[in-house]
This record gives C-alpha cells, structure tokens and sequence, in this order.
C-alpha cells in the first residue's frame, strides 16, 4: 500500500482551474445558452423589441429551401475538402516516408501551410485565381478556360474546396506520416517476399493498418470543413455567388449580421451544435473500436 | 529443394561502410545452415542479401544455377521468418498463411488445401480463425513458420527467429524447427547469435566476425578444431581459456612447463594457447597439469564452474568440473590436461598452428 496523499485544500483546485472555466463560461457556454434563448424570439427590426414564439424560427427554416440548398453545399463542400485534402496528404506521406536524404526540410515545408491563418490562406489562393490579375486565371485563359469564381457556382465552390483542402493538408500529412512510420518495416517485407507488388502492398497492408489513423483524419477534417472554414469563405467568396458557396455556418453568420434575423440564425446556430454534438459522440464511439485490427 | 550458392558476396552501404568483405558459400540441396556471429558482424545483411532486401554490392548469388542478384524477393521463391514475426495483425492467421498464395495467383481450392494442410502439420488448426494479437508468443512464431511453409519455396530464411520467446519455448522451437526442416527437406538458412542454436540446429555453421568468414564447418568440426581464436573463444561456453606460450618447433613452452606437442610446423614465437573449461579435470588422468587460485564457484547442478586465476602467470581461467565440488578451505586447485586438448594459434595472424 502507497499512502495516499491528502489534498486539504478546498479551494485551490477551483482557483487552478478558474481561468480554463471562466474562458469556457464566457466564451462558449454562455454565448451557447444565449444562441438557444434566441432561437425561440423574433426580434423587431431595430431591435427594440423581442417576442418569444416557441419553435417558429425552427419551422420557418425547414420549410425554408434556401436552407436545404446551403445543406447541400456545405456536403459538397466538406466532401470535397476531406477527399482532396486526405488524398493528397497520404500521397505526399506515402512519399515523404520513401524519401532517405533532406527529410526534414520536405516535412518542415509540407507542414507550413498550417501556420497560415485561414483568411490569408482564403486571399492567397483569391489573389491566384483571380478572374482580371490571377496568375492561374491568366493560365487558364492561356490554354483557352475563361476563369471566373465571381460569375460561376462550380468553380468557386471549386476554389473553396481547394483553399480549405491546402490548409489541411499539413495536419492530416503530419498524422498520415506518422502512422506509416509506426508500421514495421518488416510488415512490408514479409509482404514483398510474399509476392506482393508496390502498389498491392500498400492496399493489403499499408492502407488497412493505417485504417485508425484515417478514421480519426475523417472526422476531423469532416468537422473543420463544417465549422472552421468560415474564414476561407468569407475572404475567397463571402459565400456567393449567389448563395453557391453558402455553407451552413456562413448562412448562420449573414443571416444573423447582415440579414438581422437573429432568431433564425440563432436556430441555425443550435442545429450546428446539435451537428457537432452527433459527430463528437460518433469520433468517440467509433474511433477506438471500430477501426482496429 | 534447391541449392544456394554465393561467391565473393560484398555489401557496401551508401554511407561507405562496408558490413561485408566478400563471402564464399555453397549451401547443398536440403542443408540447414547456421551463420552465428556476434552484433554487426554482417550476418543480418547477408540473410537480408539472400532474401532480396538489400542489393548485393559485388558478388554473384545464385539459386540452383539462376542468378539472383537482380531478382525481387517474391520471384526468389524463398520464405523468410522474422524476428518479430512481422505477421499481419489485421488478417486471420488463415490469411496470413493465405496471402503469399493469393499473390501468386492459387485457385481457391488449392489455397484452402495448402493452408489446412501446414495448419495440420504446425497444429495450428483451432486457431485459423484468430488474430495475431490473440495468440500467445509461441503460436505466433508458429504461425510465423507457417507462412513460410505454405508456399513450399526453394528456401527458408531464418532470421533469428527464437529470440523473442522465453527459455523454455525456445528450446521446444528449436526442436521443431529441426524436426520440420528434417521431414520437408528444405534447404535453410538461419541466422542467429546464440551459439547453444547454432550448434544444435546446424548440418553446416557459418562463424562470420566484422564481416568475414571465420570458419565453415559441422558443428562438431568447430568445437574440435575452431580456426581462429575468435572461433574458439565464441563458440562453447563457457568460452575457452587462452594462456600465452612459446613454441619452439614440436616443443610448446608455457611458463616453465615444456610440452611436447609433436608439431610438423617449424614456427618459432609467440603464441596463444587455448584450453576449453571442460578439458580442464580434477583427477590426474591427464598428463599435464596447472594450478589455479580460486576466486568464484558456480554450481550448476551437472556439472560445477570454478573461477579463478592462473598462479603462475595470472591469466583468468574457468574450468568445468564434473559433478560435486566441495568448496573446501583451500583456494587454490590443481588441474590436469592432455596435450590433444589444447589449441595453438599464431599470436600476430590468428592462423591455428596445431
């Protein structure tokens, strides 16, 4: 038997951990609160006045088509982001683990667009494609593509996708190399000498026993194209044209500041974090028992 | 079935260090080879060189008479059982056994009857079903050799195979590696650095030290007559005594001693003089003889190791004594040897002189 050390003081855990709570309370459990009490008022349009209505907002933004719509996009959009940005990682980690000499620069370098904030991100890659001085518009143009995101849907949900993808790639890169490097290399001879091709190996052994890592990946790049993308948005597009690259969280931002409804917005706001909540309980659930071997 | 035969085979690594300085080895049809060698002395890269692993920087290699310097592992036809097992962990052990066969493309039925079949052999069957992580250490290795059995391939490779079970497990595995290698006849390589395997397992021993070839012989061959004192002080255990010497044509001087070795060789200098613990007796059987001073004793049941240090010329000495050694109050011994157990090596080349 250790003994076990006495903690007399009552109040000194409180006290440590008093800022973490106070943060959590004011920025994020009070607003949460704020945004559910809001859902069920309307506001008057000076804001002079609310009116507490039960479930209207609610109604009113499922009868609402323009909800549906910017439902759609915000899928297209986050399955675009999460296909492109894992793909790409795990291309660039396959073949940043193969790489032998100057392997630190090549990670250092892949790992840099994480430390851009997300609205520069979202204006380097708005500067690139821009429609009259962006140097890959012009490119377009020159092989006869006439480039412009400020006209067309498609391709500025396009160049969303791909800003949002550049920033994510570092993160999902650093945990995809990771994961390869913690597979023997043993694994992969014993399936060379088993006759196993390259590319055979790396779908019968490689990818499988990377399956927990790129679960864990899935759903979090899922949530950051959910809720983290607004930045990228709001600089690249401000959701348009029309309402094409409105997404979820962008709808609840312009419907909220520059629609002024507050209530509905504040409804959308509860949906997204009954949204989150489903896909904290599924990382949760699935992620340490369903993908293992 | 098949022969393995490997000339001048060097390995230089990109960073310039050279692991190995050119090998010469012919492994005959069903043969089990044994390369035993200290940490870094290049066996790992030679097992690794036959199995495709690494390139082979000179030399030829062939496979009966197909050379294989260029071949990938898979179209070696050869098995390899690692260290680690390196099993796949997200398969069955049935898919496990199964996936070299897939590779190559077996029909289903043949597969089925491949892997039931060697799960038979190995006793393996009630755990087809099973994960790697739900089988103990030695139904892994087991599983392990399967993998390699089941493809039936020209040869095996063994790279140190045993050295994650515990004492008891291995020398039941050692038994029935033996045993199975015996009843399929197929030629094998097995590396490891436990000299107790080495012996027991070998039809021929490879002794490998910095890269070279120390010695080639049968197991009994080396323990008799090891080439070099680094042979002769690796393998047997405890390992040999050396004690330094002077020889004089036919005559060996060893401090005031003169034994008469009956020597053809007109060498004359300086030399060591290797005695094995166990050549070393209590009764004066023997001709010669030498005192100790008595600084340890090890009882070890069988037989009883007695540390301690040459009187005359303060070398270290073990000797293995038979049965009982009563620790008396004296502390020095007397012991007795033949002239046909000692071993005379050339103090500056190594070169055995007897």
């Amino acid at each position: 038997m250790h003994p076990i050390p006495v903690f007399r003081h009552r109040w000194l855990p409180w006290a440590l951990l008093a800022p973490q709570l106070m943060v959590t309370l004011v920025f994020f459990v009070w607003p949460a609160l704020e945004a559910i009490y809001q859902a069920f008022l309307v506001q008057d349009p000076f804001g002079m006045s609310s009116r507490f209505v039960w479930f209207d907002n609610f109604i009113q933004l499922f009868e609402d088509p323009k909800y549906f719509e910017s439902l759609v996009s915000t899928l297209v959009f986050s399955a675009g982001v999460t296909v492109l940005s894992m793909g790409l990682s795990l291309l660039l980690a396959v073949m940043a683990d193969g790489v032998v000499r100057g392997a630190s620069v090549y990670k250092m370098l892949l790992v840099w667009p994480y430390a851009v904030a997300p609205a520069i991100a979202g204006i380097l890659w708005m500067f690139m494609f821009d429609p009259t001085i962006g140097i890959v518009a012009y490119a377009l143009e020159q092989i006869g593509y006439h480039w412009n995101h400020r006209v067309n849907g498609d391709e500025a949900m396009l160049l969303v996708v791909i800003a949002a993808a550049w920033k994510q790639i570092s993160y999902n890169f650093l945990f995809f190399l990771a994961g390869l490097q913690a597979i023997p290399r043993s694994l992969i001879e014993a399936a060379a000498i088993d006759g196993a091709r390259p590319f055979k190996r790396f779908w019968t052994i490689v990818f499988p026993l990377l399956s927990p890592t790129s679960f864990f990946l899935l759903v979090v790049n899922i949530v950051y194209a959910f809720f983290d993308t607004f930045g990228i948005i709001h600089a690249v597009t401000h959701g348009g044209p029309g309402t094409s690259t409105t997404t979820l969280v962008y709808k609840v931002y312009h419907d909220g500041f520059i629609g002024l409804d507050l209530g509905g917005s504040a409804a959308q706001s509860v949906m997204l974090m009954l949204l989150v909540g489903v896909l904290t309980v599924v990382q949760f659930r699935y992620i340490e028992r369903k993908v293992q071997y | 079935m098949a022969t393995l035969t490997l000339q001048q085979i060097r390995k230089t690594y990109p960073n310039g260090y050279r692991a190995i300085h050119g090998i010469d080895l012919t492994v005959t049809d069903g043969e089990f080879i044994v390369i035993v060698g200290p940490s870094g002395c290049g066996k790992s890269s030679l097992l690794r060189m036959i199995a495709g692993l690494e390139t082979i920087s000179e030399g030829e290699m062939k496979i009966d008479d197909r050379l294989i310097n260029g071949l990938e592992p898979a179209q070696r036809d050869i098995a390899m059982v690692f260290q680690n097992y390196a099993l796949y962990p997200h398969m069955t052990v049935y898919a496990n056994m199964a996936y070299g066969l897939r590779n190559r493309g077996a029909p289903k039925a043949q597969i089925e009857e491949d892997v039931q079949r060697t799960a038979k052999i190995l006793e393996l069957e009630p755990l087809l079903a099973r994960k790697p992580a739900q089988l103990s250490g030695g139904q892994r290795q087991r599983v392990a050799m399967g993998r390699a059995i089941v493809r039936d391939p020209k040869i095996f490779l063994f790279d140190e195979p045993l050295s994650n079970l515990d004492a008891k497990l291995r020398v039941q595995m050692r038994l029935e590696i033996k045993k199975l290698q015996r009843q399929l006849g197929t030629t094998a390589v097995y590396v490891t650095h436990d000299q107790v395997e080495a012996m027991t397992l070998a039809d021929r021993l490879v002794v490998m030290n910095g890269g070279v070839v120390e010695q080639i012989g049968t197991p009994m061959e080396i323990y008799e007559r090891p080439a070099t004192p680094f042979v002769a002080g690796f393998i047997g255990s405890p390992a040999m005594n050396f004690m330094p010497g002077q020889l004089h044509g036919r005559q060996l001087q060893m401090g005031e001693r003169m034994i008469d070795m009956g020597l053809t060789t007109d060498y004359r200098g300086s030399v060591l003089v290797g005695v094995r613990p166990e050549h070393l007796h209590r009764e004066a059987g023997a001709p010669h003889r030498l005192d100790m001073h008595l600084s340890m004793i090890e009882p070890l049941g069988a037989d009883t190791l007695v540390y301690g240090e040459l009187t005359e010329g303060r070398e270290n000495l073990v000797a293995r004594i038979n049965g009982h050694f009563k620790a008396g109050s004296e502390n020095s011994m007397r012991l007795h040897f033949s002239e046909r157990d000692l071993h005379i090596y050339c103090e500056q080349s190594g070169q055995r002189l007897n």
